[in-house]
């Protein structure tokens, strides 16, 4: 079963249209959504996430659907957004009480644990963080409540590159077992060679690929021969390769 | 829907919420409009949306196992819990004035008396039924949904100054006055109920 199937989302706003839009998460993979700012990676995470209403399309977490049930979704997934910009003058001990009520799974050992290993200080309120511990935070809550499958919307932006490199290992250490996905999106390839199973390469609103690291690789390799150069060559509407199986 | 109480209480609320509980009390100034005690009530309401928005409550929310309509309707049980603990102040205070000061009169509006609770809980179903539609219409645009119920409210409070020209046993002491308390209830429970569904609805299609 995937972790995660969306089929034809569309959604229309002036200036830019998200146009069926279907890829999908298998489990204990990690998947990278991958385009250039603007390029729709955002719209499609907040559609998977319902806070975007698409036009069209359904969305399918672990099988079920997200619109009919949302909350019973929610228990299986995490969510980063952006850094965490959620009540920056509450300590993480008080956001960590209330998130935890509501979470009938949710392991306070779990929780500890994700602090300690972390480094996550509970006395600290969020804008003390840094904006890679603010994804610390978040994925310690998810871990928390047992979510098999973390959605994060550009969780190392902004991130020097050892944080970067902190965050994409414990994002490899998360799914090594299998028993969690992760979607990232990033315009940060680097990132993504380092640590993603598949690519979903997203561009003007449409998926222009949805293949395994390797294969979308192969399928451009006339544009160049790492996902920064595949890239920028296709934003600059080089054709080459494209329309190779 | 405790779970949703207690995020209320230790995240979302902002304290001028709490601190204008008390603007019920308002009923004890002489000659005063009292609707306009309960107007302060809704505008510690207004601070906690404005709060809600300004820490980014529906990207904290995100991250709960709720429905959109699980989020609207816990503001509503926020909201409906202070405006009752509001009128419950408000009542306590009729009472109090009543025994300090027996007979004391009103020149701007209905005497401090169960009528004037009565037009105080249509003033809070006017907020109630006009505020949170429009809020959650966007999900942030709480100045212009704040600034619509207020025109709903002012007329209520006109009513209020003008009601006791063409009704003079909404002053003083009236059994009948009981009736425009029930009628208020009544108003402010039905207003309410259908604000909730409607907002419910509405944040359902926004985009957040």
């Amino acid at each position: 079963m995937n972790a995660l199937e969306a089929c034809g989302l569309c959604k229309a706003y002036p200036g830019f249209r998200l146009e069926d839009v279907s890829f999908s998460v298998p489990e204990g993979a990690v998947v990278g959504m991958v385009g250039r700012n603007g390029a729709g990676k955002s719209t499609t995470l907040k559609s998977l996430l319902g806070l975007v209403r698409p036009d069209a399309g359904e969305v399918r977490f672990f099988g079920r659907d997200l619109l009919r049930e949302g909350p019973a979704c929610r228990q299986q997934i995490g969510v980063a957004l952006g850094e965490a910009g959620f009540y920056p003058k509450k300590k993480l001990k008080t956001l960590t009480a209330v998130a935890a009520r509501f979470f009938p799974d949710w392991d306070d050992g779990t929780y500890r644990r994700c602090c300690r290993d972390f480094g996550l200080d509970g006395e600290k309120t969020v804008d003390q963080l840094s904006a890679g511990m603010r994804v610390k935070y978040q994925l310690a809550l998810a871990m928390s409540h047992g979510a098999r499958l973390l959605i994060l919307d550009e969780p190392t932006s902004g991130l020097d590159p050892v944080s970067r490199d902190e965050l994409v290992a414990l994002f490899r250490a998360l799914a090594r077992d299998g028993a969690c996905s992760i979607l990232f999106s990033t315009h940060i390839t680097s990132d993504l060679e380092k640590c993603a199973d598949r690519i979903v390469l997203i561009r003007a609103g449409r998926v222009l690929c949805d293949d395994t690291l390797d294969g979308c690789l192969r399928r451009f390799a006339g544009l160049g021969s790492t996902l920064e150069e595949i890239l920028i060559s296709v934003e600059r509407g080089d054709s080459r390769g494209s329309d190779a199986p | 829907m405790g779970a949703m109480l207690r995020k209320e209480v230790r995240l979302t609320a902002h304290p001028m919420t709490f601190l204008l509980v008390f603007g019920g009390a308002m009923v004890l100034i002489p000659n005063y409009p009292y609707t306009v005690a309960f107007f302060y009530v809704t505008l510690g309401l207004f601070f906690r949306f404005v709060n809600a928005r300004d820490q980014r409550d529906f990207t904290f929310c995100m991250l709960l196992p709720l429905r959109r309509r699980d989020v609207v309707r816990g503001a509503f049980a926020f909201s409906v819990a202070v405006e009752a603990a509001a009128v419950l102040v408000a009542g306590a205070a009729v009472w109090l004035g009543a025994a300090l000061a027996p007979g004391r009169t009103n020149g701007a509006g209905v005497d401090a008396n169960a009528a004037a609770i009565g037009f105080g809980l249509v003033v809070l179903a006017v907020f109630n039924g006009t505020f949170f539609p429009a809020y959650y219409r966007t999900g942030y645009r709480v100045g212009a949904a704040f600034a619509r119920a207020c025109v709903g409210m002012a007329l209520v409070a006109a009513l209020d100054v003008v009601a006791p020209h063409l009704v003079p046993w909404l002053d003083g002491r009236d059994p009948r006055q009981l009736a425009v308390l029930a009628a208020g209830a009544a108003v402010y429970a039905a207003v309410t109920l259908r604000s909730c569904r409607v907002s419910a609805a509405r944040f359902e299609r926004a985009d957040l």
